[in-house]
């Protein structure tokens, strides 16, 4: 037998039998969107397969049946009976076929027959339902229809803004935000801030910051979703990516300035062929391997950017969990999100969920006391959880942090020494610092008594396992009374950091737009001296500022009226980055300083620009470390 | 009849069926609509009338829809900001692309059932659910 026919023996049993049970289950709950794309993926991937071994009858018959299913995604037809019916049919259809092909190990004969009267069956339900459709449809439908339509409408305002043609673009900019505050007003999310951002980016005329502002709507979109309760391991893993049409077109473009490099080669080639001074041709061939070198590179970051998704999309059930094991086990908490725009590869992404899902149950279970406890130690009865997540040079930092009881170390030096972790020796030796890594040794677990959350008998050794088996490391450290933190730091493998481009002293720079909060315009007069400092007042709190131009010693002429502020956000405290004039919203591959820009305090990292400048990217933490109000 | 929503629209179409037909469905919806058969026609509308959104065919006589989008968008605003759904034919439906280039918020092909249009004008609208 064929091996792709063996494979897809094999593979499309397990769908034939997937999309059985997420039919039945769709049939069962009409509105439950988790099975509905189960369906159709079964469906979908079936019919990939089906290509790929040159079933065409079976392909045609599963296209049908996932277009019935895409109408019933995009709202345009409700589920009935009928429909799921024809559904199992076809899968039916498809096993039968597979049993053929499993006892000759070729395509079966006369599918096509079979085939043709699925689709005209499926022909025929559309156009029933579309006499049904008009106006009664399945409320649930409509609902789930409603969010997407929502999200689409958002994605496609994004896509509006990255427009570049300077004509019109007040008004693509205008119209993009009476969209977008169009659908936050039809969503009832909690608008005050968002709204705000939009208007301040519409003020300033600022595509970029738009951008920003509208994956903050997705993101809160996202959040309001209902999700199914329960674990994620229910949630099988995409197999597909989505990837912004510009990235591939800037793919695209890529290729084609590679070809004509290439062409250049060749035409070197032939001059090298001809008696020409070998110092002029050594001279041409640097050239263009230099600009070979920079067109693979820029390649090699835009392939790699096909693969990256943002965090958000592992956080995003956390905020539901968090509340539900709080409420299981009776201490009420609060998970605040910090960074989760932070981007990284789809692999890590996906990976690292489990592993901090299972840190912030240990930090409800042990970490967190109860609210009677909590009071009588003088801090507020509901809890909160910090998880922060950034770029950090070429990794990514995650870190959950917890204001519950800390770890109690004499405790845990019992146990240690109790269970055989370490012996008395070892442990007499140990820093207390040292003894606390000690929960991520295999079989440790300090629970006395097992509850729902955490205690099955699953430690932290399996977080650890699981972060370094994605090439992290993950540490933990504690203060009595004040909290835990537990970090992570992942490689990404690839990552693009969304920049905005400032210009300050005549030369540009990055800032991450993570930590971008608005842009706003002040008076000189409203920046007031504080001590060495400068700071102003916005919204009633007092934000330092640091300007850019004079700390790179630009020629101190008289300070312009207005100053341009780029308000950002640094370790949660807010500053105020003082700049000449603001520029583009690029995705730039970060590269950790190297050369003489290493160790350099102030520098995140560096990016290659198109032209082949070096961008340097700001570290606003160590900015404004030293210029606290 | 839906309860007015306060929305005014406007309707760009040559096809009488086909405004027909989106004025049917978003007057039922609660929607004030206005017609025009044409891009010249739908310019003078907006520059004489408020609009919450703007419902626009591709394919029309004397002023095709991607003109008049890119001539609205470089009125003076509040006119150049008015968000704008493009309803276009199957055949053109590689034409998203350029839709946006003229300034196009959304994209729809046709056939769109009168459901799914006044699902997208009420959230472009900013109308609760």
């Amino acid at each position: 037998m064929n091996e792709f026919v063996e494979q897809f023996v094999i593979e499309g049993r397990e769908l034939v039998a997937q999309g059985n049970d997420d039919l039945l289950g769709l049939e069962e709950r009409p509105g439950d969107k988790d099975r509905l794309d189960g369906a159709f993926r079964a469906l979908h991937t079936l019919k990939g397969a089906a290509g790929i071994v040159d079933f065409v009858a079976m392909a045609r018959a599963l296209h049908a049946a996932e277009d019935a299913l895409s109408a019933v995604r995009s709202g345009n037809a409700p589920v009935t009976a009928p429909l799921i019916g024809l559904c199992l049919g076809c899968l039916d259809q498809v096993g039968a076929w597979i049993d053929l092909m499993q006892a000759s190990g070729d395509i079966p004969e006369g599918a096509d027959v079979a085939a043709d009267d699925l689709v005209r069956r499926f022909t025929d339900l559309r156009s029933a339902d579309a006499k049904l459709l008009p106006r009664h449809a399945d409320p649930s439908a409509t609902a789930a229809g409603s969010s997407t339509i929502s999200r689409q409408l958002l994605e496609a305002q994004k896509l509006l803004l990255a427009e570049r043609s300077p004509e019109g673009a007040a008004g693509r900019l205008g119209s993009a935000g009476r969209v977008a505050a169009n659908v936050l007003r039809h969503q009832g999310l909690d608008t005050t801030d968002l709204e705000s951002l939009l208007q301040t980016s519409l003020l300033a005329g600022d595509a970029a910051l738009m951008a920003m502002a509208i994956d903050r709507i997705l993101g809160s979109l996202a959040e309001k979703e209902p999700d199914a309760p329960g674990m994620l391991m229910a949630q099988p893993p995409d197999t597909t990516v989505r990837v912004d049409v510009e990235r591939i077109e800037r793919l695209v473009r890529l290729t084609g300035e590679l070809l004509v490099a290439k062409n250049a080669v060749g035409h070197t080639a032939r001059r090298a062929e001809e008696d020409v001074d070998p110092r002029q041709l050594a001279v041409a061939l640097k050239n263009q391997h230099l600009l070979l070198e920079r067109l693979v590179g820029q390649l090699q970051q835009s392939v790699f950017s096909l693969r990256v998704l943002p965090l958000h999309r592992a956080f995003q059930r956390f905020p539901r969990l968090v509340r539900e094991m709080a409420g299981s086990v009776g201490k009420p908490a609060l998970l605040v999100i910090e960074g989760a725009a932070t981007e990284a590869d789809k692999s890590i992404v996906e990976a690292i969920a489990e592993p901090i899902l299972h840190v912030l149950r240990n930090a409800l279970d042990h970490g967190i006391e109860d609210a009677v406890e909590r009071r009588a130690a003088g801090k507020p009865p509901t809890a909160t959880i910090h998880l922060r997540a950034a770029r950090q040079g070429d990794r990514i930092e995650v870190a959950v942090e917890d204001d519950g009881r800390g770890i109690d170390v004499r405790r845990l030096r019992k146990v240690a020494q109790a269970r055989g972790v370490a012996s008395a020796a070892q442990l007499a030796r140990m820093s207390d610092e040292e003894v606390v890594e000690l929960i991520f040794a295999p079989g440790f677990s300090t629970a006395s008594q097992v509850t729902g959350l955490s205690g099955r008998g699953v430690g932290m050794d399996v977080v650890r396992t699981a972060v370094e088996r994605l090439g992290g490391r993950v540490s933990v450290s504690s203060r009595p009374g004040v909290g835990t933190v537990v970090r992570f730091s992942l490689p990404f493998t690839v990552m693009m950091t969304p920049v905005l481009t400032v210009e300050a002293a005549g030369q540009v720079f990055g800032v991450p737009l993570e930590a971008v909060v608005e842009t706003v315009r002040v008076e000189r007069t409203a920046i007031a001296a504080v001590g060495a400092a400068q700071a102003v007042v916005l919204r009633n709190r007092t934000v330092p500022i640091f300007d850019l131009g004079r700390a790179l010693g630009a020629a101190s002429g008289a300070p312009r009226a207005v100053a341009n502020l780029l308000i950002v956000s640094v370790g949660g405290q807010l500053g105020g980055l003082e700049v000449d004039r603001l520029g583009d919203r690029l995705d730039v591959m970060l590269k950790a300083p190297d050369g003489l820009l290493a160790g350099v305090p102030g520098i995140d990292g560096t990016t290659l620009l198109g032209d082949g400048r070096v961008l340097v990217v700001l570290d606003l933490g160590a900015m404004f470390l030293n210029v606290q109000v | 009849m839906t309860e007015p929503s306060g929305k005014r629209i406007l309707v760009i179409d040559d096809a009488n069926l086909v405004r027909r037909f989106y004025r049917d469905a978003l007057e039922h919806a609660g929607f004030q609509v206005d017609e025009a058969l044409n891009g010249v026609e739908a310019l003078e509308k907006v520059l004489g009338a408020a609009y919450d959104l703007i419902v626009v065919d591709v394919n029309m006589p004397q002023m095709d829809g991607f003109t008049f989008l890119e001539t609205l968008r470089r009125q003076a605003p509040p006119v150049s900001s008015l968000p704008a759904l493009v309803i276009s034919t199957e055949a053109a439906a590689h034409d998203a692309a350029a839709a946006r280039a003229a300034g196009a918020n959304f994209y729809l092909v046709k056939p769109v059932g009168q459901e799914l249009l006044v699902e997208h004008v009420s959230i472009m609208c900013g109308l609760p659910t």
